[in-house]
């Protein structure tokens, strides 16, 4: 189960991570062509899924990021 | 020279093209990097290897294309190359992933390779100053997960290329790379830049007004098998104003559907209906909106996105460029009669370039030129 409550709180975590806008963007875009949701426009409907959730997380741990928060 | 210089060779003998082109590099300097594109009857192979014996200061990496292209040629069935210079390229390295098997544990194997000859983890390299070009295999549609795996390996890096062409057969595609060859491969080279660089992603479509849901697809088969909770053939048809009986590749190739990023569209190519499903050129998830894209003039699209890119990247005009551009615009040029037109933008600027079967960064697209330039 994620940390995370809230596809929002991954979003903080990650630009606090990559605090460069175009690296967080590049690792956004691949996020959105993997898993279809957008962290930079959550929708309200996914931001507290936690399929939604899951799913970033995931991805995310498969690229070696927000490691310290699984 | 300014760094970055071509040549091309139509000759159909492999060796024979291997050293004309050779010949054509030579005189530049010492190359750190050659990328060659030739058509799918060469043997890469061998090209790869007169390269790398010509040249042995430079890392080198090819592959099989869809038609092949410099800023001083252009043809099917040759070979042309680009050479950079310690100008433009400081440490380098290449290989070939083996991705007919595992193709995660095939890419994961390729990165350890480069991270042992270049001394570091590909993780740890600065990515405002490395950047990766990949030649991916492309006839089997695998780029989905060659791209995801790339991003496991290596998330803040950029690879850039494009899918090995077969003269548009998707059948069989080759790369190459160090004398190496894989028929079922992706050919990795990743550079130090010692110029300024960026990302080329241009197309030319705009979204237009009428959007579309994907309410059913799948991914792993490409297919899209409801827009907006109908049959998706239908839908397009409808969205569109095909005929259900048009939904063909010469029809849907003038109508594709964007994913838009940022403002920015990343094309879906639909290619034909598959019964009442569409079958398209990359990979559409479900809960997807998509935009019905519009037509633009493929000529000043690509004008003001090289104009754009020196501007506000670059900050300078472009040293060189290696650049893929989908066959489906080579085949849209074509049926317009502006494919002249076309490559004399682009020959504004020293480049080698190849019609490719897919377009890579950061994921798979359709229907973009797409490219790593430099200053």
């Amino acid at each position: 189960m994620s940390r995370f409550a809230s596809l929002g709180d991954i979003e903080s975590a990650l630009r606090r991570q990559l605090p460069l806008n175009a690296i967080f963007t590049s690792v956004n875009t691949r996020l959105i062509l993997q898993t279809g949701i957008n962290l930079k426009q959550i929708r309200e409907d996914q931001n507290k899924s936690p399929a939604a959730i899951d799913k970033v997380v995931d991805a995310l741990r498969r690229m070696g990021l927000l490691e310290d928060k699984q | 020279m300014s760094g970055a210089w071509t040549a091309h060779s139509a000759l159909e003998d492999s060796a024979a093209a291997a050293a004309e082109v050779a010949a054509g590099l030579a005189g530049g300097g010492e190359p750190r990097a050659i990328v060659f594109m030739a058509g799918i009857r060469h043997d890469g192979a061998a090209i790869a290897r007169a390269l790398g014996e010509r040249f042995p200061t430079a890392q080198v990496i090819g592959c099989s294309t869809d038609g092949e292209f410099t800023e001083r040629a252009r043809g099917k069935g040759g070979i042309a190359a680009t050479a950079l210079s310690s100008a433009k390229v400081g440490a380098a390295a290449a290989t070939i992933a083996h991705v007919g098997g595992d193709v995660e544990e095939g890419i994961r194997a390729a990165a350890r390779r480069l991270s042992d000859a270049l001394g570091r983890d590909l993780r740890e390299l600065d990515p405002q100053r490395w950047v990766g070009l990949a030649l991916l295999e492309g006839a089997k549609g695998r780029e989905e997960k060659i791209n995801e795996a790339l991003g496991n390996v290596a998330p803040l890096l950029s690879f850039v290329g494009g899918s090995a062409g077969d003269d548009i057969q998707f059948k069989q595609t080759w790369v190459a790379a160090n004398g190496a060859f894989d028929p079922d491969g992706c050919a990795l080279l990743v550079m130090e830049m010692k110029a300024p660089f960026a990302v080329l992603k241009t197309c030319s479509f705009e979204p237009s007004e009428r959007v579309v849901t994907v309410t059913a697809a799948d991914p792993s088969r490409r297919l899209i098998l409801e827009l907006d909770g109908r049959p998706a053939a239908e839908r397009y048809a409808e969205l569109t104003g095909l005929r259900r009986e048009d939904l063909d590749f010469v029809h849907c190739i003038q109508a594709p559907l964007g994913l838009m990023i940022d403002g920015k569209p990343w094309l879906r190519s639909v290619v034909q209906a598959n019964g009442d499903a569409l079958f398209c050129a990359c990979a559409v998830l479900p809960g997807t909106t998509l935009s019905l894209m519009r037509a633009t003039d493929m000529v000043q699209d690509a004008a003001r996105a090289i104009d754009a890119i020196e501007r506000e990247e670059l900050g300078a005009k472009m040293g060189g460029a290696i650049l893929f551009n989908c066959a489906g615009r080579m085949v849209e040029a074509s049926m317009k009669g502006i494919e002249a037109d076309y490559h004399a933008v682009l020959s504004r600027v020293v480049h080698v370039g190849m019609h490719s079967n897919g377009e890579s960064w950061l994921g798979h697209m359709n229907h973009t030129l797409t490219g790593l330039v430099f200053g």
